[in-house]
């Protein structure tokens, strides 16, 4: 009885919220499907040119992305109906919110720029897949803490889960081409 | 030491503390945008033009931050967002990619010029309508939203004057 109960929840838990954000999420993710096709189909289908090309944006489009994470940590924030309780957890978070995209910022700086930052394209794919898995942990302890609705927690792992295959096939093959 | 920072939790309340933490950290963002128009001033050279790229990176990466933003308020809105206040609210991280992609600095300038106080009218219609940020939030996205504009288009009449 109390089984049955449980699994109508679980099913009514699925709202059309999360439906559309978890489409948005996946189309999100497109550009670095295409970047594992491309890296992967290289030098025979494209030619490395190209690919070096699209990772460099791939590279803008994961600062744009950590980017937009942050900024929706900040949101979540701002509307937290609980916020009285937890004041430090509020400045830890509104903090924190800001930090993936500075993080962005640091891996799209031009090597040619400042020459202190290496130009390495797997050391820049290794730093945004680091600032994923990090933004992943945070993203899923503010959602079981009530910081953000409980499935966005959800959505991030699994997202986070795709990206990250994505990304160290990426920088394997990077590594194997010595970029 | 532990006494002081309890002493300050108690004067303030919570909200008003949350409230001070954003301000300071969003003035804080502009602030780079600020030195740097300053910088590009004055050092004509290669280095206020390396510190001219770093800035448009920067904005670009910011306007990605502000749709992200309010990707969280419409998620988190007591009525709940729609899809199309999903999909809006993605629209300043499409307006962020060209900014990427081109190559002509004074044009990646003024998209973001442009694309700045469209977000904030946008915000602010939100707002009135109760389905926006807190009007606290707005309160400083206003005065910063002028001092980004300021030093943004005072980098591009440097640019465009050269």
């Amino acid at each position: 009885m109390l089984k049955a109960r449980l699994l109508t929840v679980e099913e009514e838990d699925i709202s059309p919220l999360e439906i559309r954000a978890t489409i948005l999420g996946y189309i999100g993710l497109l550009p670095f499907f295409a970047a594992m096709l491309i890296v992967y189909m290289a030098p025979t289908v494209f030619s490395y040119t190209f690919a070096g090309h699209y990772l460099i944006w791939c590279l803008n489009y994961s600062a744009i992305i950590l980017s937009f994470l942050g900024g929706i940590r900040w949101g979540f924030v701002l509307m937290d109906p609980h916020q009285q309780a937890n004041e430090y957890i509020n400045l830890e978070r509104i903090t924190s919110s800001v930090i993936p995209a500075l993080l962005g910022w640091l891996v799209v700086v031009p090597s040619n720029i400042v020459a202190s930052i290496p130009s390495a394209l797997s050391l820049r794919f290794g730093l945004i897949l680091l600032s994923f898995i990090v933004l992943m942990d945070t993203d899923f302890r503010a959602s079981r803490d009530g910081g953000a609705p409980a499935w966005y927690g959800r959505l991030r792992v699994k997202l986070t889960l795709f990206l990250g295959a994505m990304l160290i096939l990426i920088i394997l093959r990077q590594l194997q081409w010595g970029w | 030491m532990t006494d002081i920072s309890n002493a300050t939790v108690h004067t303030t309340n919570p909200r008003e503390h949350l409230t001070q933490a954003a301000a300071a950290l969003a003035y804080a963002g502009a602030l780079p945008l600020i030195i740097a128009a300053l910088l590009v001033w004055a050092r004509p050279d290669a280095i206020g033009q390396t510190i001219q790229h770093l800035m448009i990176i920067y904005s670009g990466l910011l306007l990605a931050f502000l749709g992200g933003v309010r990707w969280g308020i419409a998620v988190m809105s007591s009525k709940g967002p729609g899809f199309i206040n999903l999909i809006g609210a993605i629209i300043p991280l499409i307006l962020a990619i060209p900014v990427f992609l081109l190559t002509n600095a004074a044009l990646q300038l003024a998209i973001i010029l442009i694309a700045l106080p469209l977000l904030l009218l946008d915000d602010l219609r939100a707002t009135r309508k109760g389905s926006g940020a807190p009007d606290w939030y707005l309160g400083v996205r206003l005065p910063l939203t002028i001092m980004i504009e300021a030093a943004l288009l005072f980098t591009l009449v440097n640019l465009l004057l050269k």
